[in-house]
Order: C-alpha cells, then sequence, then structure tokens
C-alpha cells in the first residue's frame, strides 16, 4: 500500500484554510494533513511531530509565528516571511522542514512545494490521488 | 548586507510571562531566525525595542499575559512588522467577513497600538496590518495562551 509510505505534510493556516494548499499537495503526490481551526498555524510543529511529517508550510499574515514556533519546540529547520510559492521551492530545496508564507492559500503553492519535496527526497510524485484527504485532528 | 550575530540590548521588557523575568524577547526571536534568509539586524533590534514594551502595554489592557511561546509568536509578527512600515509596504487588503471573526474593541485597540508605532514614522498601515496584529491576541485568548490575571481556566475550544 503507498499509504504507508506516503510523505506527509502539515498545513496549518491563522484563519482555519488551507484547503487550495493541501489539494496542491495532493495532486503533487504527497499526503496533506490540514490542521482544523483558527490559529491551526501555531499547530504545525506538533502535528508534525505527531504524524511523522517531511515537512510543515505554515500560513499567518506575517508568515513567521508557526514556523518559528515549530523551531523553538522541535528544532526544526525554517524559513519564513515568504510571499511566493518560488520562495517555498527554494527553502525547500534548502533543506528547510517549516516554511512560513503570508496568506497564500493557492492550490498552486501547495502542489510546488510539495513536488520539491518529493524530488529532494527522490520519492517522486505519483500525482492525483496519491494521498488520502485527512485532517490533523490527533494533534 | 545583514548582520548575524551583532547584539545590543533591547531592553523591550517582555521577556517573561508577566513582562519580564527571562532574557530579551528580542534575542529570542533573533535566535529563532538567525539561519534563516533574513536574521535580525541591529536595526530590526532598535525598532523592536520601541514597538514591543507598545504591545506589552496592549496586552496588559486587554487583561491578557501572554505565555511564552504566544510572545515569541507576536515577537515575530512585530519583527516582520517593523520591517514592512520601514520598507513602506503594504499588504494587500483581507477579506471583509474575517474582521467579523475579531470583536470590535480588539480591532479597535489594535489600531490604536498599530498608529502608536507607525504614525511618529509618517506611516498609515492599512487595516490588513490591524487585523492581524488583533488576529494574535483574539487567538491568545481564545486559545487560553493569553491569560487573563485572576483566571483559573481559559477556554481552549480551538487548541488541538
Amino acid at each position: 500500500m503507498s499509504e504507508a509510505t506516503a510523505v506527509k505534510i502539515v498545513i496549518g493556516h491563522r484563519l482555519g484554510k488551507g484547503q487550495s494548499v493541501a489539494d496542491g499537495v495532493r495532486a503533487a503526490g504527497a499526503e496533506p494533513v490540514l490542521i482544523p481551526g483558527p490559529g491551526a498555524d501555531m499547530k504545525v510543529g506538533d502535528v508534525m511531530q505527531a504524524e511523522g511529517a517531511a515537512l510543515g508550510i505554515s500560513f499567518c499574515g506575517s508568515g513567521g509565528a508557526g514556523a518559528v514556533t515549530a523551531k523553538a519546540k522541535y528544532g526544526h529547520d525554517i524559513e519564513f516571511g515568504m510571499r511566493s510559492a518560488q520562495a517555498g521551492v527554494t527553502a525547500v530545496q534548502q533543506g528547510r522542514t517549516v516554511l512560513g508564507f503570508g496568506f497564500l492559500d493557492s492550490e498552486e503553492l501547495g502542489y510546488a512545494v510539495a513536488t520539491a519535496l518529493l524530488a529532494k527526497l527522490g520519492t517522486g510524485g505519483s500525482g492525483d490521488g496519491a494521498g488520502s484527504a485527512r485532517t490533523g485532528e490527533s494533534a | 548586507m545583514t548582520r548575524r550575530t551583532a547584539r545590543t540590548t533591547a531592553g523591550d521588557g517582555t521577556g517573561g510571562p508577566a513582562g519580564g523575568g527571562e532574557g530579551p524577547l528580542t534575542e529570542r526571536v533573533a535566535e529563532a531566525v538567525a539561519d534563516s534568509s533574513e536574521p535580525v539586524t541591529d536595526t530590526d533590534r532598535a525598532d523592536l525595542a520601541e514597538l514591543l514594551p507598545l504591545i506589552r502595554r496592549h496586552a496588559a489592557q486587554q487583561g491578557l499575559v501572554l505565555d511564552e511561546e504566544r510572545q515569541l509568536a507576536v515577537a515575530v509578527h512585530a519583527l516582520a512588522f517593523v520591517r514592512r512600515v520601514r520598507h513602506g509596504e503594504r499588504l494587500d487588503p483581507l477579506a471583509d467577513e474575517l474582521y467579523a471573526e475579531v470583536p470590535g474593541a480588539l480591532l479597535t485597540a489594535a489600531r490604536q497600538l498599530v498608529d502608536a508605532y507607525c504614525t511618529p514614522r509618517g506611516h498609515t498601515a492599512p487595516d490588513s496590518e490591524v487585523l492581524l496584529l488583533a488576529l494574535h491576541f483574539a487567538v491568545a485568548r481564545h486559545t487560553g495562551s493569553g491569560a487573563r490575571p485572576g483566571d483559573t481556566e481559559t477556554t481552549r475550544g480551538a487548541q488541538a
């Protein structure tokens, strides 16, 4: 079963959004874990830990709070304050494990970042449907 | 060229949960983002030394005592904010319905806080800046990470 080896990417949005990013992550062949509810960006590190995720994406106005919290609690290598999908791709290529963005709930971003991660991990992407849609309720 | 290691005493006084007691909050932020592409500079430190006390005063007026995690989150937001003000950068407008998610009193107070920092700099911050700052305090109050003094138990409804 591919699910056992799915690369998980946790998504937390300050306003409880992030569905479009999750769709893009899934389309690229990774498994999105979308944290529900307001303030979700602050839980990215916790949910990554619980899920054994390879990457976390945090969205808030300034693009930093959730990422910095994940670093402070779990020592993640972060990039923050990003405003574009390309910045996220670069950060992934540099080995960052938590990415902090402003409010950019776009499928393009999720797809680009997930594709970059899969390439970096050497797992490739299997395209639409590889990951199951879930929420991070277990955190 | 940014400077990664230059340190000054910020004197922001926001170090501990009650506004004092542990290391300067600015240096915690600097350490947290030291390896990012935009580490904290001396200019950032100078600006944060002015803004963070305003935020602490604002939190106190709202009856909030921010825990360490929330302090760091707000301070990181403050770092990005002072950079935007310095560069004259304006955030895009946010959807109207988002404003309805934050109590009006919090928005009004956040506007006063933002203006207190921006007006002397000849900058007028858009409403999106006000909302984003207010959201920090709204989330803190909602999750219990910004307990009101004397509270024995705070609402944790949205906390996972």
